[in-house]
């Protein structure tokens, strides 16, 4: 209890105690009150009730969520298998019918896919202008699982559409003869010199096409022509790196820690050392 | 029991009740509300303090609830406080208790909850800042200014009389 002023202690000594009759119905109003449950605490109810829709809103929102996340997670996966799969149960490939003209396969047949791909609806759009021919047809992605048996191709063929010829309409197949799932960059490419690429995990990692011909190199393409891209480009990098380093050590600076010379220097007397 | 402790506490409760309220009505709906919470939370009182106490304490916090919408509460500045310093209120023994009553029931809402809780319960700044949900200064602010009125009110009915 504080200190008050004199004015103000006559405010508390002559009303702290005060007592004033409430009006008669009042008692009766309270019991009422008491007898029916809801009136007595309607707001605390509310407020529970109101916690409760609350708290079953977020339980629902958060079973959507993580229902569609799994949902499209192993959608995901479906789809990955499915397009990886290149046999059919029997672990062999998928059974090809005889192309037109062929007589030697007529009885063999194959699953057709009901839904084309994406990427076979963009090969037969960029081929629009080419002359149509059997040997177009046989490269054609929706002819994916109905090009001839893997022993009836030449090895020519097969080694065509491994090759990594950007000019070559066999480049934009997706798999190859054998079934396999090819890279195509054309295909994989992003405007701004990008192009995406399935990380191990499975997610979409965004590279700098810079890295194209190391990654392709380093993922199994196995073409001595990638190699020999990378190669040349080291090389030309090293020439480069020479040649600036010739001409700093050439000029008329001298040397000192305000233009890095200094390191020069001291590369050369440590090599010095070395040689003694 | 529960009749019981109505007719023994509902007199100084309702009193406690017209002091922070502006009408009697609400003043009865306070002194209503504030018997059911004590009916529905007897068991809670432990004996720490007096029961009276208790009680009283939950009558002014359920009065606060009841008027925390309506209290408009507007910061004062020192000037202002210093010159509602004046002794003016020395005219007080002459007004009747409820003159008193009537006069605290015409402060606006904010006024008044400090003032009742101020003066008349002799909580802090500190407290009232806590219980009213504002600042400390703002509750000496409330004071000052009600201080202020009520002067002008005594002065009134001084000219008056």
């Amino acid at each position: 209890m504080h200190d008050l002023d004199n004015e103000l202690l006559v405010f508390r000594n002559r009303l702290y105690d005060v007592e004033i009759t409430p009006p008669e119905n009042s008692w009766e109003l309270i019991r009422h009150t008491l007898d029916t449950p809801h009136l007595a605490a309607p707001k605390s109810f509310g407020i529970k009730k109101g916690l409760r829709i609350a708290a079953a809103a977020a339980l629902i929102g958060i079973c959507f969520f993580a229902a569609n996340y799994f949902i499209a997670g192993s959608d995901q996966s479906k789809t990955t298998g499915q397009k990886t799969l290149p046999a059919n149960k029997t672990g062999e490939q998928p059974d090809i019918p005889s192309v037109a003209g062929s007589t030697e396969d007529a009885g063999i047949t194959a699953p057709e896919s009901n839904k084309p791909m994406i990427a076979s609806q963009t090969t037969t759009r960029k081929n629009k202008t080419q002359p149509h021919t059997p040997l177009n047809d046989f490269y054609r992605e929706a002819a994916t699982f109905n090009a001839p048996p893997v022993s009836s191709i030449p090895y020519d063929n097969t080694a065509i559409t491994d090759r990594y010829d950007l000019d070559h309409a066999a480049a934009k197949r997706i798999r190859n003869l054998k079934g396999e799932v090819k890279e195509d960059v054309r295909l994989m490419d992003l405007p701004n010199s990008y192009f995406l690429m399935t990380g191990p995990n499975g997610q979409s990692v965004r590279v700098s096409s810079k890295f194209r011909n190391t990654i392709q190199y380093l993922n199994g393409s196995g073409k001595e022509e990638l190699l020999d891209v990378i190669l040349r480009e080291s090389q030309y990098w090293r020439n480069q790196f020479k040649a600036w380093k010739e001409e700093v050590g050439h000029s008329t600076f001298i040397p000192s820690a305000e233009n890095f010379m200094d390191i020069s220097e001291l590369m050369k007397l440590l090599q010095q050392h070395n040689n003694k | 029991m529960q009749e019981y402790l109505y007719q023994r506490f509902s007199p100084k409760m309702y009193a406690v009740c017209l002091r922070y309220a502006g009408k009697a009505e609400d003043a009865q709906d306070i002194l209503q509300d504030g018997f059911v919470k004590i009916f529905k939370n007897l068991h809670m009182y432990r004996g720490d303090g007096s029961f009276e106490g208790w009680i009283r304490r939950i009558f002014v916090n359920t009065a606060i609830e009841h008027y925390r919408r309506q209290v408009n509460l507007y910061p004062v500045t020192e000037n202002h406080e210093n010159l509602l310093e004046t002794k003016e209120l020395s005219a007080l023994d002459s007004l009747s208790m409820k003159d008193l009553m009537k006069m605290i029931q015409e402060l606006s809402p904010g006024y008044r909850t400090v003032f009742n809780l101020y003066v008349v319960e002799g909580y802090s700044h500190k407290e009232i800042a806590e219980i009213v949900g504002i600042s400390e200064g703002t509750s000496k602010s409330q004071l000052a200014r009600a201080k202020g009125v009520l002067q002008n009110m005594i002065k009134t009915k001084r000219t008056l009389s």
